[in-house]
Formats: C-alpha cells, sequence, structure tokens
C-alpha cells in the first residue's frame, strides 16, 4: 500500500480533528429523509416489524458501502472521479463522474426543496400555522380550502417568493465551503447539534401530549402481516442507502480530507449509527405528534413535511409558532449540511482533476446548480386543478427525483461495488483497511463487495424498473396544460446529460498535483 | 419521493370538510380522562347522517392495511375497536375521518423494541465513540487530534 500518499501531506485541505469529520460526515447524512421518511416507511411497512430489515440492511449493505467510499477516499487523498482512476482506470473514473453528473441533478432540486422550508419557516412567524385553515390556494382554481399549511405551500410555490430563498441558500452553501474544510468544519460545529437539539425539543413536545406515549409505541409494535413481502425487503435496502448518502460521492470526497491512517471501519460505524440514531428519534417524535392528531404517516418528504407535521404542530394548544419554526428551521440545517457535502463533492471532483482553484471549482458548480434550482421553483402553474404538482417547477422536480433520486444512488453504489470488488480486489481494499482498523475485516467482507451487496442492489434496481415499466410512465397521468410530454422528455435528457457530462469530463487531462488548499489563490 | 404529493393534498382537501363529520365519544374510564377511543372500551361514534355501513381501515395507505366493515344501527351506534393505531373510518355515504386508538395497555412487544433498537443504535455510537475517543494514536502517519 505504500503508493498511496499520506494525504496530509498533500496542500488540498485536511479535517483539523477525528470530531470535526464525524460531526461533517453524519451532518451530510443526516438530511430531510431522516426527519421523515424513515418514519413513513416504518409505518408503511409494519412499525417495529420494519426494524428487522432496516437492521439487516445497515449491517449488510450500509456500514460496508461506507466503508468502501471512506476507504476510496483516504487510500487515494482524491475525490470521487480521480480516485476510481487511480483505483481502478478510466471506466471508474466514467462511472464516478456519472454519479457526480446525477448529484449536481439531484443538488439543483434539493435545494428548491430547502428554499421552500426556509419560505415555510418565514411563514411560520407569520399566519401559516395559526390562521383558520382558508383558501383559496392563489393561482390555482380547485380545491378552494384546505388545511392552512396545505393552502400555504400551494399558494406560496405558485410566487415568485421561493427565488429569493432559493438564493440565500445558495449563498449560505457556498459561505459554508468557501474555505473549504476549515468552514465546512465551524458550520457543521453549529448545526450538527442544533439538529439533534430541535429534534429533541419536538420529542418532548410530542410524547408530552395526551396520546403521544401511544403514538410512539404505535411505531415500535411490530405487524408482522408484511415481513414476507418482497416490497418490505426492497424498502428497507433502498432506505438505508438513500439514508446514508450513499453511492453520490459525497463521503468520498469527506474522506479525502482525512489522513491514511484513519480507521474506517470505526468511522463508519460511527457515522452510520448516528444517522439511524436520528432518524429513531425523528420517529418518535413524528410518530407522537401525528398520532395525538390522527394524522397519517404514509406520504413522501415533502408532503410529510409541508402538510401533516405543520398540520400537526398547527393543532398543539401553545407554542405553535415557536415548535413550527423550530421545525422549519430543523428541516433547513438538516438539508443544508446534506447539501453542502453534494457540492464538496461535485467542486472537490472538479479541483482534482483541473487543477483549478476552490473559488472556480465552486463557481462551475454553482453556476448550472442555481440555474437548475431556479427551473425547479418556477411558479408558472400547469395544473391549476392540482390533479399532479400545480406548477411547472414542482412538476419538474417531481418527475426528475423520480429517476435521478430513486435510480442513480442505487446504480453508482452497484458499479461502485462491482469495480472495487473485482477490478480493485475487494482483498486489496481489505487489507488497506484493516492496516488501521481496531476491528479486523474478515475474508466475509469480500464476499460481501463481491456477491451480496450487488446482488441486493441489482434485485433492488431490477425490482424498482419493473414496478416503473408495468405501473405506467410516471407523472403522464397529470393533466398538464400544454406540458404533457415532461414524463418523457425528462428522464431522457437527464440520461443523456449526465452521459454526456460524464464522457466530456472524464476526457479531460487529469491534472497531476491537484491543489485546493485554502491559501490557494481565490 | 413525490408520488403522493398531491394525492395527499387532495386528501387533506377531501377530508377537511368531513372534520367533525364523525364524532366519537369514548366511555369514561376509571381514573383517568381519555381523549380518544381506545381499544377494547366502547365508543359511541355518531355519524353526521344516517348511513347503511361504514368501513374502517387500519393502518390505511400502507402496505399491509386491514379493513373491517361495521354494522350501523343508527345515526349513533358503539363501537368497540380491537386493535390501536391509526384507522380511517368512512361511510357509505363517502364521509372519512380518520381516527387514532390509543392503546388499552402499552404493548411489550413495542416496548421490547423500542428498547432494543434504541441500544442498537445509540449503544453502537456510544461504544464506537468510545473507541474513537479512547484509540490509541497510530504510530505511522499524522496524529489527528481527537478535537481542537
Amino acid at each position: 500500500m505504500e503508493e498511496y500518499t499520506d494525504n496530509v501531506a498533500l496542500d488540498r485541505g485536511a479535517w483539523k480533528s477525528k470530531f470535526g469529520f464525524i460531526l461533517a460526515a453524519s451532518g451530510s447524512a443526516i438530511g430531510l429523509g431522516n426527519i421523515v421518511f424513515f418514519a413513513s416507511n416504518a409505518y408503511q411497512y409494519g412499525g417495529g416489524a420494519f426494524y428487522l430489515p432496516y437492521f439487516i440492511a445497515l449491517f449488510v449493505l450500509g456500514i460496508p458501502v461506507m466503508i468502501i467510499e471512506f476507504s476510496v477516499g483516504t487510500m487515494t487523498g482524491q475525490s470521487f472521479p480521480t480516485a476510481m482512476r487511480q483505483l481502478v482506470g478510466k471506466k471508474g473514473e466514467y462511472a464516478a463522474w456519472w454519479t457526480i453528473s446525477c448529484a449536481l441533478f439531484i443538488t439543483m432540486y434539493y435545494i428548491t426543496i430547502l428554499g421552500w422550508a426556509l419560505t415555510m419557516f418565514v411563514g411560520a412567524f407569520g399566519g401559516l400555522l395559526t390562521d383558520p385553515a382558508v383558501a383559496p390556494f392563489t393561482g390555482m382554481e380547485t380545491p378552494t380550502s384546505g388545511p392552512n399549511a396545505t393552502v400555504y405551500f400551494f399558494g406560496m410555490i405558485a410566487t415568485w417568493a421561493p427565488m429569493l430563498s432559493v438564493a440565500a441558500i445558495w449563498a449560505m452553501t457556498i459561505l459554508t465551503l468557501w474555505r473549504g474544510t476549515k468552514t465546512i468544519e465551524a458550520a457543521v460545529r453549529v448545526f450538527v447539534p442544533l439538529m439533534w437539539l430541535f429534534m429533541i425539543i419536538l420529542i418532548v413536545r410530542g410524547v408530552t401530549l395526551p396520546g403521544g406515549v401511544d403514538g410512539v409505541l404505535y411505531l415500535f409494535t411490530p405487524n408482522l402481516d408484511g415481513i414476507m413481502d418482497v416490497n418490505v425487503w426492497q424498502g428497507a435496502f433502498a432506505q438505508m442507502f438513500f439514508s446514508l448518502s450513499l453511492g453520490l460521492g459525497t463521503m468520498v470526497a469527506y474522506a479525502s480530507y482525512l489522513p491514511k491512517n484513519a480507521d474506517q471501519v470505526n468511522n463508519s460505524m460511527l457515522v452510520s449509527f448516528l444517522n439511524c440514531g436520528f432518524e429513531y428519534i425523528a420517529g418518535v417524535a413524528i410518530f407522537a405528534m401525528l398520532f395525538v392528531y390522527a394524522l397519517n404517516p404514509a406520504g413522501s418528504t415533502l408532503s410529510l413535511s409541508f402538510f401533516a407535521i405543520p398540520q400537526g404542530i398547527a393543532a398543539f394548544p401553545f407554542g405553535v409558532k415557536a415548535f413550527g419554526a423550530f421545525f422549519f428551521f430543523l428541516l433547513v440545517i438538516a438539508g443544508l449540511t446534506s447539501a453542502v457535502s453534494l457540492v464538496e463533492g461535485m467542486a472537490s471532483s472538479l479541483i482534482d482533476k483541473m487543477g483549478i482553484s476552490r473559488a472556480k471549482g465552486l463557481t462551475m458548480v454553482m453556476i448550472p446548480g442555481i440555474i437548475g434550482s431556479f427551473a425547479f421553483a418556477l411558479p408558472y402553474v400547469v395544473d391549476p386543478n392540482l390533479t399532479g404538482d400545480g406548477t411547472l417547477g414542482l412538476t419538474l422536480l417531481d418527475i426528475l427525483d423520480h429517476w435521478a433520486f430513486r435510480y442513480s444512488l442505487l446504480i453508482g453504489g452497484l458499479i461502485e461495488c462491482v469495480l472495487v470488488g473485482w477490478v480493485l480486489g475487494a482483498d486489496k481494499l481489505r487489507t488497506f483497511v484493516n492496516q488501521h482498523s481496531k476491528f479486523t475485516l474478515g475474508k466475509w467482507f469480500n464476499v460481501q463487495i463481491k456477491f451480496v451487496i450487488p446482488i441486493i442492489l441489482g434485485s433492488v434496481i431490477v425490482g424498482t424498473l419493473w414496478q416503473d415499466l408495468t405501473g405506467g410512465l410516471y407523472g403522464a397521468a397529470y393533466e398538464m396544460e400544454g406540458w404533457d410530454w415532461l414524463p418523457v422528455a425528462i428522464p431522457i435528457f437527464w440520461i443523456v446529460a449526465t452521459l454526456v457530462m460524464s464522457f466530456v469530463l472524464t476526457n479531460r487531462p487529469t491534472h497531476e498535483h491537484a491543489p485546493h488548499n485554502v491559501t490557494d489563490p481565490a | 419521493m413525490l408520488r403522493t404529493l398531491a394525492v395527499l393534498a387532495l386528501g387533506f382537501v377531501v377530508a377537511l370538510p368531513a372534520a367533525g363529520q364523525i364524532t366519537f365519544e369514548p366511555a369514561p374510564v376509571e381514573n383517568e380522562e381519555p381523549s380518544g377511543p381506545i381499544q377494547g372500551h366502547p365508543t359511541i361514534v355518531t355519524l353526521d347522517s344516517l348511513a347503511e355501513s361504514v368501513q374502517v381501515i387500519w393502518r390505511p395507505n400502507s402496505a399491509i392495511p386491514d379493513t373491517v366493515n361495521l354494522e350501523v344501527t343508527g345515526q349513533s351506534f358503539t363501537w368497540t375497536p380491537l386493535q390501536a393505531g391509526v384507522a380511517t373510518m368512512t361511510t357509505s355515504n363517502g364521509t372519512s375521518q380518520n381516527v387514532s386508538v390509543r392503546y388499552d395497555s402499552y404493548p411489550a412487544s413495542g416496548i421490547f423494541i423500542l428498547i432494543i433498537a434504541g441500544t442498537i443504535l445509540f449503544g453502537g455510537a456510544g461504544f464506537a465513540m468510545g473507541k474513537l475517543l479512547g484509540g490509541e494514536m497510530p504510530e505511522d502517519g499524522y496524529q489527528m487530534p481527537m478535537d481542537t
């Protein structure tokens, strides 16, 4: 392993402490999905019974893939594409750039969602949660009434106001990244503890409501009816992959700022447990709140975050505005720490590849990123009857999310495992990890990387694709005035654009020594 | 991620006018002030208008819903929910309302999984944090500080 340089010797930035790295990596993993998505899945798949496939997914898939991603970063001291080029050659770099290109699309709409959350946060100080439920939905024809948060949301996305919030989120993201690990570490030292604190406040509020404890026990009491259903297991494995932010290149980028001798087994366990622990307490808070007010926990991240939970908070006996503000601020900071890692994964990849300054790398990500985020916030109403998503922006986001998010992480993870396991050699990776780890990985780890994980991910991908092929083209049922071609055009555009970007970036000359240290000239 | 967004929004909107049209009056429980129906306890359900039947879907919008049809004898009837949890009650007239049924006594299986899952996750995090804090510094390479 002598061919791998000690990363801290390179002039490209480094975490100042182990604790800073753990905060940054767990902040990256804990995002919007952790707050509500786990609770929704647990409800849909049998409450406590869902923990069985969930824990199996954590130990069989989550922690091992995180070990791979962290180790790829520390072995090479490079971000995802150049690391894969160094380890497995050009095909690895091509696959990594495809993943990074997909991450760009995901970041665009992720920041739009954060912009909406920021606008809702501002609205929480006004009448968002306290006024009576009235309408009409601004810009929409029907329906004409609804719970206040729902009315506010659809009214809000049909205006230009979220554009300002989107710009503010991008500004915060870039400021956090401006001086690399130094500013990221400073930000996560504030944001990550705040996330835990706010979630604990919401738990205390939830369980002290009459019936709140019943809600918590409803989350954990197992209903074994669906445990043999293949969809439950598929849901658990996909949930684990999405939850830990694997397959996006972010963990590789963060680990590349660690010294080569970092213990990646322990780091992977710690980050994974913290991530899943946050999901656990978020589930407690949400089930307590929603059960008390007989609200259904099944739904998407957006519908739970922007409709169901605010509706529950609005029914609190006191402190409605304060708890509403806590909740939306929690969404913003949880999402921001994830957005920061997504942009860092892309910017550091460009910096390592081209040998450009950090300012230039960030600008190259920011310009298309902001354009995309604004496109997803477009308030132009295409569906006034709300048979689909209402505005053009939300429709674009919905359809792209369905394809980019559902497939790119899983495909990226599958290719990563196959390349590392078969081309680099699972044994080589395992030997490297064991050199610095307190926990020795046995030969079972090779079997895991080469066979078990690829089979699981392949099955989930095929299963998801089968659902899409047999269930009709996603979004085609929406009534969109003059925009009916979007469900066909968006996935084609996404595939072509990401493949072209990967091809172009892979075939650019690779810079020998990539400097992206804080002392670099901007 | 967003598949149910619009459906849920519409669902809320549809449900809103129905709110209050089905009311629940739990039977008094000794030394306790119940705030809703309780598993195994008779509850008086009052409908906004006479309906031929009432359907209860337990764990609605999930992969494992459980449907029970109730016999309706008038605009008000007594219902004894046999399980706890979130349910949707829909009348043959189309009126629909969600209801949470509380546990009669806290389920041991729920408490067990709550403790086990918490122990695995936070015990695991604590164990790994302990290793990180108390680990020996590597002899080779860069000596990274625990905190700054």
